[in-house]
């Protein structure tokens, strides 16, 4: 970590809590590339903190991700609402060049292989299911009115402006291929109705999740969260990608789609709309496979040079396939 | 499996051969001196992706081509119209939209027998 953030750092905190603060150590976590992500112990007065820092890049690639600041926000609600989620703690000056907050490092693994695979994880893999469930219930449960979040524009129901965003999403790729043609079709004409707005995760699924040997630990990475339709959660974590290879489950590749809604409704969720549920699945899909030539681009633009971003392009072929396998399926029902 | 003595090629060794070759090097000489984390992550994608070009040099050109005449006899066009005649609903019809589904899932497949022939076999059915 360089010494101007970590001076921003100590300022800011000893400011926020009136004590002396030093940074003790500093080491980058495996995360998103859209953040910046560090391990963090800081003293502050006579208390050693463990924390994890999230700093925007340089340059923000995801139109619609949430500020930091609006993270921070809604992070704190979800906490004191009892959603199994860090704590955050310290956030940075508005003037800050690059906005961060600070949080309370939680336990456990992130990373889907190892939570899919640790044969130490076991434990906690056989309550996962479960456990998504009932914590995504208090996602849905938390009041849209006290957080400031992105919402479907143009009085557009939160189905279509997921189509909407996959659309300008092509438009700013400059390509398109009639698999999405078809697919985006194929989901206009079904669209459904969402009778109320939820607080909605963005990207809850496996990998976003801290596991430990005692189940779901925390829900972590929420910039892509937003006003929209609670089936749009209850759906992501079920794609096919999301289990990162062990398809025998279909839940994240940890569990049973029925284990997860089944805590869900206990946890009090509403209602699943199984048709709802399946239109999210294609839908999640097909944003995801538009998303992995995304990252090709990314390559193939010469901005950001790197094998791996190209190599996704590829990947886009099992996404666009299973999309396909998923309305084969709707259509013979 | 051995091409040497191939005449009907543009050279000897032929193009999947030399990559093969490629792959072989980094996996066994550079991937196991490599101690960062992220660059070898980034090198065993690399690798794949030597494993994959590799795959699709070898790929009979009659796959494609049956892929092609099957697409001609759906669609006389080319992408661009092809997007524009779903985008007129031209595929909205339930048999013309099985059939066009199953040449998309087709062609998906074609591109997935280089890229991950495992998947296939894992998710059909799941």
């Amino acid at each position: 970590m360089d010494d101007a953030l970590a001076r921003e750092i100590t300022d800011v905190v000893a400011r926020l809590t009136g004590e002396a603060v030093t940074v003790r150590a500093a080491r980058p976590l495996a995360g998103g590339a859209s953040m910046e992500t560090l391990a963090l112990d800081l003293t502050v007065g006579d208390r050693d903190e463990a924390l994890v820092l999230r700093r925007d890049m340089a340059v923000n690639m995801f139109h619609g991700a949430l500020s930091r600041a609006d993270e921070f926000a809604l992070l704190d609600l979800a906490h004191r609402r009892g959603v199994p989620c860090p704590r955050p703690r310290y956030l940075s000056s508005p003037d800050a060049p690059r906005r961060w907050f600070l949080m309370d490092r939680r336990p456990g693994e992130s990373v889907g292989r190892k939570v899919v695979r640790d044969p130490a994880l076991a434990s906690g893999r056989a309550r996962l299911a479960s456990d998504l469930g009932a914590a995504l219930a208090k996602v849905h449960a938390l009041p849209t009115v006290a957080v400031t979040l992105p919402r479907p524009r143009d009085g557009r129901s939160p189905a279509l402006e997921a189509i909407a965003q996959t659309r300008e999403s092509i438009a700013a790729l400059g390509f398109t291929r009639p698999s999405w043609a078809y697919l985006l079709r194929w989901l206009e004409q079904r669209a459904p109705a969402c009778e109320a707005l939820s607080v909605v995760h963005g990207d809850f699924r496996v990998g976003n999740v801290l596991v430990t040997p005692a189940g779901l630990e925390a829900v972590i990475d929420w910039e892509f969260a937003h006003l929209g339709d609670r089936h749009e959660d209850l759906a992501w974590p079920t794609l096919r990608d999301w289990r990162f290879g062990n398809d025998a489950k279909s839940l994240g590749g940890v569990g049973e789609l029925d284990e997860f809604i089944d805590a869900y409704r206990a946890a009090g969720g509403a209602e699943v709309d199984r048709g709802a549920l399946a239109w999210w699945q294609v839908a999640g899909n097909v944003r995801w496979a538009v998303m992995c030539h995304a990252q090709a681009e990314r390559h193939l633009s010469g901005r950001d040079p790197s094998v791996e971003l190209a190599s996704l392009g590829r990947k886009g072929a099992e996404v666009e396939w299973e999309a396909l396998r998923l309305i084969d399926e709707e259509e013979r029902r | 499996m051995s091409e040497r003595g191939r005449t009907d090629v543009e050279g000897h060794p032929t193009a999947a051969e030399l990559v093969e070759a490629t792959r072989g090097h980094l996996v066994s000489k550079v991937i196991p001196t490599i101690t960062d984390a992220r660059l070898r992550f980034q090198t065993l994608v690399a690798a794949h992706v030597l494993e994959v070009v590799a795959r699709e040099a070898r790929r009979p050109e009659v796959a494609r081509e049956a892929l092609t005449a099957a697409r001609r006899e759906l669609f006389d066009g080319d992408d661009a119209a092809l997007v524009a005649a779903i985008d007129a609903g031209g595929f909205d019809a339930p048999e013309r939209s099985a059939a066009l589904r199953a040449w998309l899932m087709a062609e998906c497949e074609l591109g997935l027998a280089s890229w991950n022939p495992a998947f296939l076999a894992s998710a059909r059915g799941r």
